[in-house]
């Protein structure tokens, strides 16, 4: 049994010494590419920049837009025939309804004397429903669905401005996806190429050691870190320039009023760490592939 | 320790080997013998799985070699040392360094790995060149860096393509010796050379190939 013990710590302080050793040929891979890094993770770190600009744009402009459009409402005119509870009632049970607030005549009257100077005259307003959906996408379908009620005499609501908000919503998504995309492809390729030129400088020593019979995957891990590396590298140079656009970005809402969440900020990063790191480990994979046979 | 039963090796339309039969016991000295494109080369990369043959058998230590999955491959070339020709010391480390660097990769302790470098470098005769650079090293010095590396992790299977191939004939005695020197320690031994004064001085085993086929196999022969 004690043997068996001693024979585990034995396996398990080889395999240290190789992690570290994988470590070490990391490094000196990454030493040895030279001023080439300075190209690499500069250029990677401009990348994330974008994206991660792009991405905390877009989940503040997310925000902003869900704020606002949630304070958009339907003014719904009721014909004066109409009873008002039963009129709210039967939109309440509508689709993606929120809140169905009743307005009545009176006080809109009341409310408007209060403010112009009108004749005595008999009040002419309508009794009127504020409609506010769960949704802002959904604004215009649940308006359409209202304005053909029985009870309707007309409806109100700022269409413009839901049709822009939700354009400009899906604009910035959409984006997201694009750059997200192409910056995958562009982390990968600057890797995939830097790595080839590691193993086309390291040709020797690779054969020398596959050939003494060193592990496959100890020949090609330091490659894969390496890779991560850089990404890792990139990212936290680009949290920089990202770290005062956040600032900016508090400001911004700090005028709307709508909070700011600092989560959304780490998400970011988080992002930009996983991100980079998996995509500079991909494009070592790559290049492994093509370049490194063992 | 090494069997091959009627291997052949085709490149495209032309055979490197043609229906060898070997059995090499352990702890024997021999000599590969034939002229360039004779299938010496071709015959050493078949043992460590540089190359495949085309049909046939190929056992090292009982280990069915072709049939080895990738994965196993590292753990057969531990249990040999190669030299090659051209040395392939990495130019900028030290001689401690390329004779430490493989087996630290294997994760021997810094101790063993000082004590592994030290001894085989003892034994070609270079432990005071420790923290030389290949270039100030001549020829024959850098091939026994080569031979110490090859030595470094205990295999009990050395292969020497070619060892002597870019040396004068005074230094590639002394290669010679060191090797024989290795032999007496009953590492298996195989060398292949096409340098007939050297397979007749040392008067070992030799493997006669011609065109891919064993022409000649004596003990305690010669060459040419």
């Amino acid at each position: 049994m004690a043997n068996l013990g001693n024979f585990k710590l034995k396996l398990s302080v080889t395999q240290y010494r190789i992690a570290l050793r994988v470590l070490i040929e990391t490094f000196k891979g990454i030493k040895q590419a030279g001023i080439v890094n300075i190209f690499i993770v500069g250029t990677m770190a401009a990348i994330l920049m974008i994206f991660g600009a792009i991405f905390r744009t877009s989940m503040s402009l997310g925000s902003l837009v869900g704020e606002l459009g949630n304070v958009l409402e339907i003014s719904v005119y009721l014909k004066p025939n109409a009873d008002p509870q039963e009129s709210a009632e039967a939109i309440r049970q509508m689709e993606h309804i929120q809140r169905v607030k009743i307005i009545a005549k009176e006080n809109s009257w009341y409310d408007m004397k209060d403010q112009m100077k009108l004749p005595n005259i008999k009040n002419p307003l309508p009794d009127a429903l504020h409609v506010r959906v769960d949704d802002q996408k959904y604004i215009k379908s649940v308006a359409n669905e209202i304005v053909g009620k029985s009870y309707v005499e007309d409806i109100r609501y700022a269409q413009d401005i839901a049709e822009k908000i939700r354009v400009v919503s899906d604009i910035s998504h959409t984006a997201t996806v694009i750059v997200l995309g192409v910056v995958g492809f562009l982390t990968m390729f600057i890797i995939n190429n830097t790595i080839q030129l590691v193993i086309q400088s390291r040709k020797k020593e690779i054969e020398i050691m596959r050939l003494m019979g060193v592990s496959n995957w100890f020949i090609r891990l330091p490659y894969v870190l390496q890779g991560s590396l850089y990404g890792i590298m990139a990212t936290m140079i680009a949290i920089i320039p990202l770290s005062i656009l956040q600032g900016y970005i508090a400001q911004v809402h700090q005028f709307f009023g709508i909070p700011n969440s600092q989560d959304s900020y780490f998400m970011m990063i988080f992002l930009l760490f996983a991100m980079s790191s998996i995509f500079g480990a991909l494009g070592s994979l790559l290049s492994i592939k093509n370049k490194l046979k063992i | 320790m090494i069997n091959l039963r009627g291997v052949n090796k085709k490149y495209k339309n032309t055979y490197a080997l043609r229906n060898v039969n070997l059995d090499i016991q352990k702890g024997e000295f021999v000599f590969l013998v034939g002229s360039s494109g004779a299938g010496k080369s071709t015959l050493m990369k078949l043992l460590y799985r540089e190359e495949l043959p085309t049909s046939g058998n190929v056992y090292v230590s009982g280990v069915d070699v072709p049939k080895l999955p990738d994965n196993k491959v590292p753990y057969l070339r531990r249990n040999m040392g190669i030299i090659f020709q051209d040395y392939k010391l990495l130019e900028k480390q030290t001689i401690y360094d390329n004779v430490a660097f493989v087996i630290r990769a294997l994760g021997v302790s810094s101790r063993e790995v000082d004590n592994r470098v030290k001894s085989a470098l003892k034994i070609v005769n270079l432990s005071h060149k420790l923290t030389s650079k290949p270039k100030e090293l001549s020829g024959g010095e850098q091939q026994r860096v080569g031979i110490a590396r090859a030595i470094v992790n205990g295999p009990s299977l050395l292969i020497a393509d070619e060892p002597t191939g870019n040396l004068d004939p005074q230094t590639s005695l002394e290669i010679m010796e060191i090797l024989d020197k290795i032999n007496s320690r009953g590492i298996t031994v195989l060398v292949s050379t096409h340098d007939h004064a050297m397979v007749n001085h040392f008067r070992k085993r030799v493997i006669t190939l011609e065109g891919g086929h064993v022409i000649k196999d004596v003990q305690a022969g010669t060459y040419g």
